[in-house]
């Protein structure tokens, strides 16, 4: 199922959460939601569950504008981010619930049922209170409840995002796994970049009610469109840089070292991600001010010329003799660097 | 770790825990040890079983239906009055509340002014002259009265809907009926049983309207009241007491050991609006229109209770008149200072005790303390008048009844007899809602805020007047409204331990009416009603401006670091 979102706005209480955005989610992929709290993620994606009504715009499944669809009709099914499973009934009956609406035979359920349960890995489970299941097993019943229906679209609204870090990878694989294995067009809505680059075919990168971005997880990352995703995607080298003029050639400077460009605007800056800096004998003299290790990598905060910059090392033992305070030698790869347009 | 606790908080509990013996649980005892065990006792021969068998057919159909009707009604007003946005709403909130204000024979007052021998639609309307005395008009006027205790109670669960789930249910292809059906009343089911076996409770315990308006038709509950006042029959009345004990008793134990451990709801799945998005037309109008009904009677209760009180004399002489309130005024105003006084000095110890009782439980861990909240609990059981008569039995004679033998001699000391019990009694009942009003506090704090004020250096009696009293403030004002407005129209737990020096209101409404004087009857319930409403306001705005100094106050201090 494809769907398309056309012109879509949403207030509430006269303040706009989704402020006039269009959208296309391709048949079959899992297309993530990303941006912080407030920035319209989650209502835009309950207005496609048909949870909430758009004040304008349309909405189209497979080119049927479903716009005026109430949320039963929509064969829409969402993951919620508390669970929401049903605390009377134990597992089997709140996978069952949307089977028994839809009247479907008592022996077809429970065949269903049963299949389910093996897909998320749940056997044996279908006795069990929901009071009695750990955070990650009330997550895959919530799946199960959703994908047992034979959805035509999946939505997730951040379904991880009450579980502890360790579980939160393992779950996040085997959604990404179950989503392909469907092949169901699933929206999934995140306020973990991680999360998004890791599970999604393409993101889309919201702010105020705004789209900011959209593109693969390689795009976001690597080349933001803009300032507010080059920061919500992590990245801390940014640079202003002025152009440089010299004997007719335009190019920028950065430690010294010059990046020659097309022709683009005024303002203009530069990113270069930590993990892209290298430490080299023909580089730049830094001073290191702070180490912050994360264990694998160590994320050091260097002093080069007047400019603060901050690198990624990866914890070899060579590296970790470096300290606060010490000089090193750093440089980078002028393909590295990626250039935007726009004021911090 | 097992935390020690100081001798003082030791003693202060065995203190409490003998209040609770001796003042709860030896009276209850009582009236069981009396109902079987007096000499010659009736309970056992059948001809005493037989008859008071026949009251308890009387009391269950009426508490039945009563029930059944009520706690319907109570969910439909709470579902139109939180689920459903309309204009008017909140005023709507405010009215279905005023039975709570209102003394006990409000209902039964305008009911015999409509309905009556000489009533205004039965007589005069249409010219009948049958008896609308009976089990129906009693039903009424209680469904009246308890549809809204069941509205308060429900409403406050329904507040607690998480509507994620009936979204869910909708994702999954649910429509409006079915998610009613097999999500939300489900999930309130719980709260709800529990709130019909309250109503239930308080059905039985009524026995002023069967009084007034049963005509032939007698409860359990007013029964015992006729035995003991009217035909002096202590035996008769042990034994009805026993028998109205035991369906209460088990309705109590029902809701607190099985109900309450039931439900569904969590603080955490707290929605923020709990109104339907879109509701069937239908539906609503006709959910809309049945609140309006209901609180139209309830208005209209009110409204001949002003009429009766300046009526010469309702059914014979409609000629207006100033003569009751006159009265009032110029005679009868003592019994309204007895009210407050009692009314404010009960509700203001219960509820410290019962806060108190929470506090000790909850954060202390102390030995018996499912036996203590036992305890304090129960008086909300036991039927007032069967309250009552316990204490009638139990201190009778000082020291339990032994003194009997004892002290011949010796006058009762804080015993029938006394001003001070009718006191302890009220203590005794409202300790339950001061409890209560504790344990929904202290859910939300956490004990590690105590332990923290220990760490910091602070002694136990320090950390409870600065940690924790101020953080139970709230919840004792709450405990105290409540109690302080039932304290202003309760009779049947003291209506047997009252002398003519400490008179009530309640009990001086309840002589007239019973006597015959509607309109003098009409008039103290109109006053008392208005005085109790007044009185909530003067300690709203009170506590409220308490508050406020208090924020001024910080403020100030504020300020004077920076200078």
């Amino acid at each position: 199922m494809e769907i398309k979102i056309r012109n879509m706005v949403k207030k509430f209480n006269g303040v706009t959460a989704i402020n006039d955005i269009s959208l296309e989610v391709i048949e079959g992929e899992m297309l993530a939601l990303l941006g912080s709290s407030g920035c319209g993620k989650t209502t835009l994606l309950r207005t496609i569950a048909g949870l909430i009504h758009q004040d304008c715009g349309e909405i189209y499944f497979n080119n049927m504008e479903v716009s005026d669809w109430p949320a039963q009709k929509r064969n829409a099914a969402m993951v919620f981010q508390n669970y929401a499973l049903f605390p009377h009934m134990n597992v089997s009956e709140n996978i069952a619930y949307g089977l028994k609406i839809r009247k479907t035979e008592k022996k077809e359920i429970e065949k269903k049922v049963a299949e389910v349960l093996e897909k998320v890995k749940l056997i044996g489970f279908g006795k069990r209170k929901i009071q009695e299941l750990s955070g990650g097993q009330k997550q895959r019943v919530a799946l199960a409840r959703s994908l047992v229906i034979e959805p035509d679209i999946l939505l997730f609204d951040e379904p991880l995002s009450n579980l502890d870090e360790k579980l939160r990878v393992s779950m996040r694989q085997e959604i990404r796994r179950i989503q392909k294995d469907t092949n169901i067009t699933s929206v999934y809505v995140t306020h973990d970049q991680r999360e998004a680059l890791s599970i999604a075919d393409r993101i889309v990168v919201m702010d105020s009610g705004k789209i900011c971005q959209i593109g693969t997880p390689e795009e976001i990352y690597y080349r933001p469109a803009n300032l507010f995703t080059a920061d919500f995607m992590g990245h801390l080298n940014v640079f202003s840089c002025g152009i440089i003029e010299e004997n007719g050639e335009r190019y920028y400077e950065l430690f010294g070292k010059k990046i020659p460009i097309e022709n683009r605007g005024k303002s203009i800056k530069i990113l270069l991600r930590p993990e892209e800096i290298d430490i080299s004998k023909n580089g730049v003299d830094a001073l290191i001010l702070d180490i912050e290790p994360f264990g694998s990598v160590s994320r050091y905060k260097l002093k080069c010329k007047n400019d603060i910059i901050y690198a990624d090392f990866i914890n070899r033992r060579r590296v970790g003799s470096f300290k606060v305070n010490d000089y090193i030698k750093i440089d980078f790869d002028v393909s590295a660097i990626h250039v935007i347009e726009g004021e911090l | 770790m097992k935390q020690k606790n100081s001798k003082l908080i030791k003693i202060l509990y065995g203190l409490i825990i003998g209040f609770l013996v001796y003042f709860i649980l030896l009276p209850v005892m009582s009236v069981i040890v009396y109902g079987i065990k007096s000499e010659n006792s009736l309970f056992f021969s059948m001809k005493g079983l037989e008859r008071s068998l026949g009251y308890l057919k009387n009391s269950l159909i009426v508490s039945f239906s009563v029930t059944a009707i009520a706690t319907c009604t109570g969910v439909m007003l709470a579902f139109t009055l939180n689920r459903i946005k309309f204009v008017g709403r909140g005023l709507l909130k405010l009215l279905v509340l005023l039975p709570f204000v209102n003394p006990p024979f409000v209902g039964s007052i305008s009911y015999i002014m409509l309905f009556g021998r000489r009533g205004l639609i039965s007589n005069k309307l249409l010219g009948l002259s049958i008896s609308p005395y009976g089990p129906w008009g009693i039903v009424v006027i209680q469904v009246l009265g308890l549809s809204s205790l069941a509205y308060i109670l429900i409403a406050s669960s329904i507040k607690k809907t998480d509507t994620t789930l009936e979204a869910a249910a909708r994702n999954l292809g649910a429509n409006e009926n079915d998610i009613l059906r097999s999500i939300t009343i489900p999930m309130m089911l719980p709260e709800i049983s529990s709130t019909a076996l309250l109503v239930f409770l308080a059905s039985m315990a009524d026995f002023s309207t069967p009084l007034i308006i049963g005509g032939n038709f007698q409860t359990l509950a007013s029964d015992l009241y006729i035995q003991i006042t009217g035909l002096f029959d202590m035996k008769s009345a042990a034994v009805s007491g026993l028998i109205l004990l035991i369906p209460c008793i088990a309705a109590f134990v029902i809701q607190k050991y099985h109900l309450q451990k039931k439900s569904y709801f969590t603080e955490e799945t707290l929605s923020s609006s709990i109104e339907y998005e879109e509701i069937n037309a239908y539906t609503k109008f006709f959910l809309i229109s049945f609140t309006a009904i209901f609180i139209s009677f309830i208005f209209i209760k009110y409204f001949f209770i002003i009429v009766g009180a300046f009526t010469k004399q309702w059914g014979y002489n409609y000629t207006l008149t100033f003569s009751h309130v006159n009265e009032l005024i110029g005679k009868q105003y003592k019994p309204f200072i007895n009210s407050i006084k009692l009314a404010f000095i009960t509700a203001s110890l219960g509820s410290f005790l019962g806060m108190l009782i929470a506090y000790l439980i909850r954060f202390k861990k102390l030995f018996l303390s499912n036996f203590v909240d036992f305890a304090a609990t129960l008086p909300a059981a036991v039927p007032g008048i069967l309250f009552g008569i316990g204490y009638l039995v139990a201190f009778k004679y000082p020291i339990l009844g032994i003194g009997k033998w004892i002290f011949t001699d010796i006058k009762p000391w804080i015993l029938l007899g006394t001003g001070s019990i009718i006191y302890l009694i009220m203590i005794a009942r409202f300790i339950n809602t001061g409890l209560r009003s504790g344990y929904a506090l202290l859910e939300h704090i956490n004990p590690d805020m105590e332990k923290a004020s220990y760490n910091l250096g602070a002694g136990e009696i320090e950390t409870f007047f600065r940690i924790m009293a101020p953080l139970m403030k709230d919840a004792f004002f709450a405990s105290f409204i409540r109690a302080f407005t039932s304290g202003m129209i309760t009779l049947g737990a003291i209506i047997f331990l009252l002398m003519p020096s400490n008179k009530v209101a309640v009990q001086q409404i309840f002589q007239v009416v019973n006597g015959g004087n509607i309109g003098a009857g009409a008039a103290i319930s109109l006053t008392l009603s208005l005085l109790t409403l007044f009185l909530l306001g003067v300690f709203y705005t009170l506590f409220n401006i308490v508050e406020y100094m208090k924020v001024i106050k910080r403020n100030k201090d504020r300020l004077n670091i920076w200078k």
